[in-house]
């Protein structure tokens, strides 16, 4: 039986507005209450892959946004095949809803049988690309459409890399075609933990291929040897990563930028107000972005 | 190291970081902070998402063996049964069996049931949608034919039998005050867990309705359905049992041709 189409064709597949929200399920009467004044919507798909309230929810909320939806699960940086009843949920719920854009992450979680759902960090070496790019161009060819891939946060880094994360984020979409989903906190991570140049990273980042931008607060875990950020979206975004997320937004000009909240979750005006900070930034930018052009 | 070691060394360092051996962290790069205390990082991470999922499901079973109790059996389940899937939806299906060989819950003989419960209770709530069979569909059907129907029940539905009183418990755990003891001695219970639209119920019911229903479940016929329920329940009455659950939404919606639910012996 399952869900036919939208019906509602009146919004529009690409937002008119770059600043979205993640949904969660805390606020599925709120959004469809308020109806707050963003451009888009972001889930996770794998929330979605049985029936009931989540999808009753998801429908009436994109009846009202334009969506992306967000995976965690293909791990594609795994050794080892996408699987092939995930993508199926995955394309049932793109034929059904529509969504702008889909994407994953740059990290593994599954290890033969096992799926440690986490985005755990990936080598940077020619076969760990080979790899990734291989599940890449077997998700696009499943979906027929392309992807987006996300930069991680990562809290331990390999002595074997072979270049550098942005290297590796531009050969992959270079090679498969994909676009790449730029996570600007996670960039603010990674210059912490491994002492990495977060604006030279942005410098480098292939511009033409970024076609959304995340952000989100992160957490300090202090060790007896020091301090490591973690990827927690618990809390508001950081003032550091707001001026991070400003540099961004002049080189990049206006990408589709989303607030990703999924710990201690507020009350919806707190995600929208968040949004909004990001609009406000892209709109004081947009005229100098444009006459880089 | 190729890439598809590097991951099986490290779902396993994660699970063990303190087991992390020096050819393994000859691939991280050193620094101030060591690996296995960035590898706790992951270990935290994993476990207490998937800790997470698994006892939202729970929230009766945690009522009746408390918040750390349930914590410590989760946390030892998951090491022993890794998700096998990208998503958590259905991650904790065995955790049930599992109660049943732990052994410091071997003194509540009741506690698997009612975690099959709830399970069962999380299954309704994520089942496919589906539409009910219309209340009148059965009136179109010939009567000769009636003794052959199929009627196969909605995605939703899940039938579970104990040897105790899981609705007394049920309802024991959902006071406010819960005060004095209950006493679970008092029978066995039939169950039924199914979700009409959006939100998912529970609701005891008899002998021989459960065996009536679960052979529907099972693809046999109207008729055997029927005979089985009444040799073992002889209060069992078909006609009223069929009205009521047509009103409930139970059985599944015949698909495109009605005749497809009808097979000739």
């Amino acid at each position: 039986m399952g869900e036919s189409p939208l019906n509602n064709k009146s919004i529009p597949a690409v937002p008119t507005r770059p600043a979205g929200i993640g949904l969660r399920g805390r606020h599925y009467e709120d959004i469809l209450e308020q109806k707050p004044d963003v451009g888009w919507i972001e889930v996770h798909p794998e929330n979605y892959f049985g029936g009931g309230r989540h999808r009753h929810y998801l429908r009436k909320a994109r009846e009202l946004y334009s969506l992306s939806l967000h995976a965690v699960g293909l791990s594609l940086g795994s050794d080892q095949p996408v699987d092939r009843d995930h993508l199926k949920k995955f394309k049932e719920l793109i034929d059904i809803y529509e969504p702008f854009q889909v994407s994953d992450h740059v990290s593994w979680s599954a290890s033969g049988n096992a799926h440690l759902h986490d985005l755990l960090p990936l080598p940077y070496t020619s076969e760990t690309l080979e790899r990734l790019c291989n599940n890449i161009e077997r998700t696009q060819e499943y979906f027929k459409r392309e992807i987006l891939i996300e930069n991680p946060s990562s809290y331990i880094a390999y002595a074997i890399d072979e270049m550098n994360e942005w290297e590796f984020m531009n050969e992959a979409a270079r090679r498969t075609g994909c676009f790449i989903l730029l996570d600007v906190n996670n960039i603010f991570v990674q210059s912490f933990n491994h002492g990495i140049d977060a604006r030279k990273y942005i410098d480098n980042v292939n511009a033409k291929k970024v076609r959304e931008i995340h952000l989100a607060g992160h957490t300090e875990r202090e060790f007896d040897n020091g301090k490591l950020l973690v990827d927690t979206h618990n809390r508001p975004v950081r003032d550091e990563v707001w001026d991070l997320f400003e540099y961004t937004a002049t080189r990049l000009g206006p990408v589709p930028t989303l607030i990703e909240w999924d710990g201690d979750i507020p009350e919806l005006p707190v995600l929208v107000a968040e949004s909004d900070r990001s609009q406000k930034i892209i709109d004081a930018v947009g005229s100098i972005s444009h006459a880089a052009e | 190291m190729r890439l598809n070691k590097i991951q099986k060394k490290f779902k396993d360092t994660m699970l063990d970081p303190e087991a992390l051996d020096n050819d393994f962290s000859a691939v991280f790069a050193a620094g101030k902070i060591p690996a296995e205390d960035r590898m706790k990082i992951y270990r935290n991470n994993v476990i207490k998402s998937l800790n997470n999922a698994i006892i939202v499901v729970y929230p009766l079973t945690e009522k009746l063996v408390g918040e750390g109790f349930l914590k410590t059996a989760v946390e030892q389940y998951i090491v022993a049964n890794l998700p096998d899937q990208g998503n958590l939806n259905f991650y904790g299906a065995t955790f049930a069996d599992f109660i049943e060989t732990y052994e410091p819950a071997k003194k509540l003989p009741y506690l698997p049931d009612m975690a099959r419960l709830e399970w069962a209770w999380e299954l309704a709530t994520l089942a496919d949608d589906d539409e009910p069979l219309d209340p009148h569909a059965l009136q179109e059907i010939p009567e000769d034919k009636l003794p052959d129907l199929r009627l196969p029940l909605r995605a939703s539905v899940n039938l579970l039998e104990s040897s105790y009183p899981l609705d007394k418990i049920v309802d024991f755990c959902r006071l406010k005050n819960p005060e004095g003891t209950l006493n679970i001695d008092t029978g066995d219970a039939q169950m039924m867990i199914f979700r009409p639209v959006l939100q998912a119920q529970m609701r005891k019911i008899s002998p021989g309705e459960f065996i009536f229903l679960r052979a529907l479940k099972n693809g046999n016929s109207l008729m055997n359905a029927a005979e089985w329920a009444t040799e073992a329940d002889g209060t069992f009455d078909l006609a009223p049992m069929l009205q009521k659950h047509l009103e409930l939404g139970t059985f599944k919606a015949f698909g495109e041709k009605n005749e497809s639910n009808i097979t000739k012996n």
